[in-house]
């Protein structure tokens, strides 16, 4: 397994987006969703999940509702908005034309040794 | 009607206020919903009771942090919907007046700060705090760097500094932290050692006078100041001063916190008794240096309004055109 890398600045609203354009998610499916499409490789503090979700929420990104969880528990679940969509299908294309750019710019570059674990 | 009118206003405050609460005990059963899976998880795993606990710790960071910057996210959009329910409900019953004075008194948290000075140096920022300089760890338990962040983000790369500097209060509300009359701020000796937390600081407007002042290295050598003002017009007459602000003219008794017969004395003693009302007027930014008080894009204006009512009017632009306006006003036969 790779060693952990924190996400980038910026990224966090626009991984968010993306789980919940699946379906609706509570906070914790939310990291979930985020750690296993990752392949475990992103490090994301749990708890700095949820101001940015009532960020998004507050710009109309995303609706929030309370439900029963699958756990049998009251959850507060997240839904993408119609305007949280088109903004997700926004920011990929830019997330996506600017990570290429950089792929590009580093192409000729040898990886580095592995570090040792301590 | 208008009773009607009143009546739905005054529900909706009710119902906003008692919302909030609501919304931050929905927030607490949240975040307590996400230990408890993370929990669950850990025992699913084979851990114990003690080390799920940890885990689910570890995992989700600091619960306190995550509840206190997200209270912060609702508490302000609850806040700007208390003020537009309340100026709303004030105009509809005929305080237009009273409205706009809430609205600008409401601007004004906004220029405080915890420290008394700020550098920026080899990527640290450093803060003076008790008469001492510190490296800035951490408001609010919002890093340095994600404060310094928040705020290019927030104004541009450009004003990053100035903004951190001067308006930690927007930069804090940038970062998703309501910033309240006191904040905590962690922090390190400068020549090295271990953080310090320092509870329950005190934002003032004192404090952060003081920090402007000490960046006024920083803006005496900027030409933009030299030729603006924050008002279309300005006459001197028996030791009173009256401004033209918005096309209304009102007795001027401070600029910046710098109360008029101050400006005055400070006109005079830099630029001669009888230059006092065009050095005022004209070149209003050079005696605010002579007072003391380094300028800036904005200033805040108190004023008496023409009905006699005292007001702070905050973030009023220095810029050239009102200062052109001015001196036409001034100078009609060269016009």
């Amino acid at each position: 397994m790779p060693d952990a890398a924190d996400i980038l600045p910026g990224t966090l609203d626009l991984m968010i987006l993306a789980v919940l354009a699946g379906a609706p998610e509570h906070g914790y499916g939310i990291a979930r969703a985020i750690h296993a499409r990752s392949g475990a490789s992103l490090l994301v503090e749990e708890g700095t999940l949820y101001p940015a979700l009532r960020r998004l929420e507050k710009k109309g990104l995303l609706e929030g509702a309370w439900r029963q969880s699958e756990a049998n528990r009251r959850a507060r679940y997240y839904t993408l908005s119609a305007e949280g969509s088109r903004r997700l299908a926004g920011e990929t294309d830019r997330w996506k034309r600017s990570a290429g750019a950089v792929e590009r710019v580093i192409a000729g570059v040898a990886p580095g040794p592995q570090q040792e674990r301590a | 009607m208008a009773r009607t009118i009143t009546r739905r206003w005054l529900d909706a405050l009710r119902s906003l206020w008692s919302r909030g609460d609501a919304d931050l005990d929905g927030l607490d059963e949240e975040l307590a919903h996400h230990m408890e899976r993370l929990e669950r998880a850990g025992l699913a795993c084979g851990l114990n009771e003690h080390e799920a606990r940890a885990e689910a710790h570890r995992r989700f960071g600091d619960v306190r942090r995550a509840r206190r910057r997200t209270a912060g996210v609702i508490r302000k959009e609850q806040h700007m919907l208390k003020i537009a329910i309340v100026l709303g409900g004030l105009v509809l019953i005929g305080s237009p007046v009273a409205a706009w004075s809430l609205a600008l008194e409401d601007q004004t948290w906004q220029k405080v700060a915890p420290f008394t000075g700020v550098r920026f140096e080899a990527g640290a920022v450093l803060v003076e705090h008790a008469g001492d300089w510190w490296r800035l760890d951490a408001i609010e338990g919002v890093a340095a760097d994600e404060l310094y962040a928040a705020s290019a983000l927030a104004f541009g790369p450009d004003l990053a500094e100035k903004r951190m500097s001067e308006d930690i209060a927007e930069v804090l509300g940038a970062a998703g932290v309501e910033a309240g009359r006191t904040v905590s701020m962690t922090l390190a000796p400068v020549a090295g050692g271990a953080p310090q937390v320092f509870g329950d600081v005190e934002m003032t407007r004192d404090n952060r006078r003081r920090v402007w002042a000490d960046r006024s290295d920083i803006r005496a050598n900027d030409a933009r100041w030299s030729r603006v003002a924050p008002y279309t017009g300005l006459v001197l007459e028996g030791g009173v001063v009256r401004v033209e602000h918005n096309g209304v003219w009102h007795e001027l008794l401070a600029i910046d916190g710098v109360e008029t017969p101050a400006l005055i004395a400070s006109a005079a003693a830099a630029f001669g008794e009888e230059r006092i009302e065009k050095r005022l007027g004209e070149d209003i930014a050079q005696v605010l240096l002579a007072a003391g008080v380094a300028p800036s894009e904005t200033v805040t204006l108190h004023l008496r309004t023409p009905a006699g009512v005292s007001i702070e009017v905050t973030g009023v632009s220095m810029d050239a055109e009102k200062r052109d306006e001015l001196w036409r006003s001034r100078h009609p036969a060269r016009d």
